[in-house]
């Protein structure tokens, strides 16, 4: 997914479902994942499947400088991933710092001195959290909805 | 005792003369023999040949001082030129000024004859409109000129390096810093120039002429500030938008000491060229706001705002179109005109929907009956007059029980609006009138400022002979408003630099003072530590803006009338304040003689 941006991520359909916003992987954050009495191995493919779909994304949401991007937040609480009985579906959240660029609009003096020096976007740094819904169609795992929570 | 001279026209309102590459050849010609100034000249390099090596493929000079005034220079193996110079010397450092004979070229460096470093500063006239063009193709935006030469604005190029002793090279360098940011010093030179200077920018600068424009404004200017160690400091600025003279000094904070030298075309496109030495006195030193441990060695290139040349001006007609036609005051009572400056707005005022007010403004200012609709709708009229209008109005509380509204009086050419404060626990009330246009551009506004009394339901009896007036009090002062979320966001830093002005400075994203301008500005007093200021962004965009500044909560309420390509405007500003220092200037300012 490196030379893919997130909106060409989003717009493929292919691990993603009509996402609003971008998600991130708990990589390098200790994730729980809900256990389930149905085949164990099964649904840790699932989950294995899904940190994958998230590492894709946040390649994609790094990559379209014009978006809010994310990167994997470490949090007291872990990322958690839960797939459902039948392995169809999976909830899951992922601690995260979004980073959100906003141009600079208007045309008062501020504004316009503010972008000759350079200053055309205002970037902002939150820490929350992603709530995301997974499908598997084909055999493959897509976002289904996906929305940032500031902490 | 130098004298205070007032001028009929700012530095903003001057018509320079737009001089040709001849005519600028032409006045630098007595230039050839250096610089004259009332200081003994140096003759710490008499006698001597140096060499000096620049980074990044800078000049390379050769030398040869033959005398305390004269010299010849050999640039980059070329042909030795003699010319006139002149030298001030301040410790270990010698601040050398010369030009090259024949062109619109010249030298002005800064050697350390103690550690062997050396800054140099390549001027050059002629040089802006190439220099902008390309500069604009680069950054792809239209370049900040229209037409004409532009040639009477020196260009500087500042290189560090040493002086080659034909030894190992230092590798320490003379660098940019922001140690001189927030300062500022009175400075007294010695031919009697008195002039205020303010560092509040690791880019610009602001100053104040006392002698030369009697004191009433702050104009700003691209600024260098180069560190030689703690207590030493280069300085430099070019007055760009107005005579593009070049002022180049050594500040040396251990003794107050200036040692500097002018050089540009007046006013009359005369040559000024001349060196000096100043004692100074510091003023104050606020805030900055660069996180710790930037100390700006790597600041980013030195750019120029023009706002005079970048200006739109529109015609008569153009201008009565739009107050007529394309008028609209709080995007037309939906609240749009929020945008912007109004970002922390704060709560509006809706408790006089259903009431009326009679404002009565003395000295020749209007008399105003209201009748409030609703919380963004009024009907007015003028005292006395039986026509009712209505208009669209924003209604705020800066203090308790002080009200601040705004709205715009009749649909004509030029058009007006009307911002009111009233004080409900003193029956004291002040208008500012907004009217489009100055004498000098259509598109500009004027502030007529008037101080009286109202009555509404449950208003006391105002004080017979008290009135809100004008202050002093605000001037000093520096505050940083931030007028929505973020870091910098829309920010910047208000100097309130004398009772008739005050300047702007626009935050880079490392938190450093960037470019700035200023305008004339109003200031009164309400209350304690809650004061009415005005400004005009004369030659910039026009717009005047109106705020309540209440010290207390450091935070604002007022308005932005504008009127421009868009249509004219009536807006809400909103900000949040920190107080960010105080300078001790008010003994220089005021009426003198």
């Amino acid at each position: 997914m490196s030379s893919t941006n997130r909106r060409d991520f989003l717009r493929s359909g292919g691990s993603a479902l009509g996402a609003g916003v971008a998600a991130a992987t708990g990589m390098g954050a200790a994730t729980a994942e809900v256990a389930t009495p149905l085949d164990a191995a099964v649904h840790a493919a699932a989950r294995e499947a899904i940190r994958h779909v998230h590492r894709d994304f946040l390649a994609a949401s790094a990559a379209d400088s014009a978006a809010m991007t994310y990167r994997p937040r470490i949090a007291a609480q872990p990322d958690r991933i839960a797939v459902a009985y039948d392995g169809r579906s999976a909830q899951a959240v992922f601690h995260v710092e979004a980073e959100t660029v906003t141009p600079l609009e208007g045309e008062s003096t501020l504004v316009r001195m503010a972008r000759l020096q350079g200053h055309v976007a205002e970037r902002r740094i939150e820490a929350g959290q992603l709530e995301a819904e997974y499908v598997k169609r084909d055999d493959t795992w897509q976002i289904a909805t996906l929305r940032f929570v500031a902490a | 005792m130098p004298k205070r001279t007032y001028r009929p026209l700012q530095m903003h309102r001057i018509p320079y003369t737009d001089l040709t590459e001849a005519q600028v050849l032409q006045a630098l010609r007595p230039g050839v023999n250096g610089p004259w100034g009332l200081a003994r000249t140096s003759s710490a390099l008499a006698g001597k040949t140096i060499r000096i090596v620049t980074d990044e493929g800078g000049p390379q000079l050769e030398y040869r001082f033959r005398t305390d005034r004269e010299l010849e220079l050999i640039e980059r193996g070329g042909k030795a030129v003699k010319v006139g110079y002149g030298a001030l010397e301040d410790r270990e450092l010698v601040l050398v000024s010369h030009l090259i004979p024949g062109t619109a070229r010249g030298y002005s460096l800064v050697l350390d004859l103690a550690s062997g470093l050396a800054t140099v500063f390549e001027l050059t006239f002629n040089g802006y409109a190439a220099a902008e063009t390309a500069a604009a193709a680069e950054a792809k935006r239209e370049p900040q000129f229209k037409n004409g030469r532009r040639n009477r604005e020196v260009q500087r190029k500042v290189w560090f390096g040493y002086i080659d002793q034909g030894r190992s090279p230092p590798t320490a360098r003379h660098g940019w810093t922001n140690r001189l940011e927030g300062k500022g010093i009175a400075w007294t030179q010695d031919n009697d120039v008195e002039i205020l200077e303010f560092y509040l920018s690791v880019t610009y600068s602001n100053i104040i002429e006392l002698t030369r424009f009697g004191g009433e404004m702050t104009v700003c200017a691209p600024s260098d500030y180069i560190r030689v160690n703690d207590h030493q400091f280069i300085y430099s600025r070019i007055e760009c938008e107005f005579t593009g003279t070049f002022t180049l000094q050594v500040i040396d904070l251990f003794d107050m000491t200036q040692r500097g030298v002018r050089l540009g075309l007046t006013e009359k496109d005369e040559l000024e060229y001349y060196l000096y030495t100043g004692k100074g006195v510091v003023t104050g030193q606020t805030a900055t706001f660069e996180v710790f441990g930037n100390n700006s060695e790597t600041r980013g290139p030195r750019r120029v705002y023009r706002p005079l040349e970048t200006f739109e001006v529109m015609t008569d007609a153009e201008v009565k179109d739009h107050v007529l036609n394309h008028a609209h005051a709080f995007g037309d009572g939906k609240g749009s005109g929020a945008a912007g400056m109004g970002g922390y707005k704060s709560e509006r005022v809706m408790q006089f929907a259903g009431r009326k007010l009679a404002v009565r403004m003395e000295g020749g200012g209007p008399s105003i009956d209201y009748e409030f609709v609703d919380g963004g709708k009024l009907k007015w009229r003028y005292a006395g007059d039986a026509n009712w209008r209505e208009a669209w109005y924003e209604m705020y509380e800066p203090d308790e029980e002080l009200y601040f509204f705004a709205h715009l009086l009749d649909a004509e050419f030029p058009r007006s609006c009307a911002m009111v404060a009233f004080d409900m626990k003193n029956g004291l009330s002040t208008l500012v009138k907004g009217t489009t246009g100055t004498p000098f551009r259509n598109n500009e506004t004027t502030p007529h400022y008037y101080f009286g009394t109202f009555r509404t339901d449950g208003s006391p009896t105002p004080p017979t002979y008290l009135r809100h007036g004008w202050t002093d009090e605000m001037v000093g002062e520096c505050v940083t408003w931030n007028y929505q979320p973020g870091n910098p966001g829309l920010t910047s830093m208000h100097f309130y630099a004398t009772p008739s002005t005050y300047s702007w400075i626009i935050f880079q994203p490392d938190g450093s003072g960037g470019m700035q301008w200023s305008s004339p500005g109003w200031y009164s007093k309400l209350r304690d530590g809650v004061y009415i200021m005005a400004w005009v962004e004369e030659a910039c965009n026009g717009t005047l803006g109106v705020i309540c500044f209440n010290q207390r909560l450091m935070h604002d309420a007022g308005f932005g009338y504008h009127v421009g390509r868009n249509g004219l405007s009536l807006s809400v500003i909103g900000a949040r304040a920190r107080h960010a220092g105080k300078y001790d200037i008010k003994r220089y300012l005021g009426i003198k003689v």
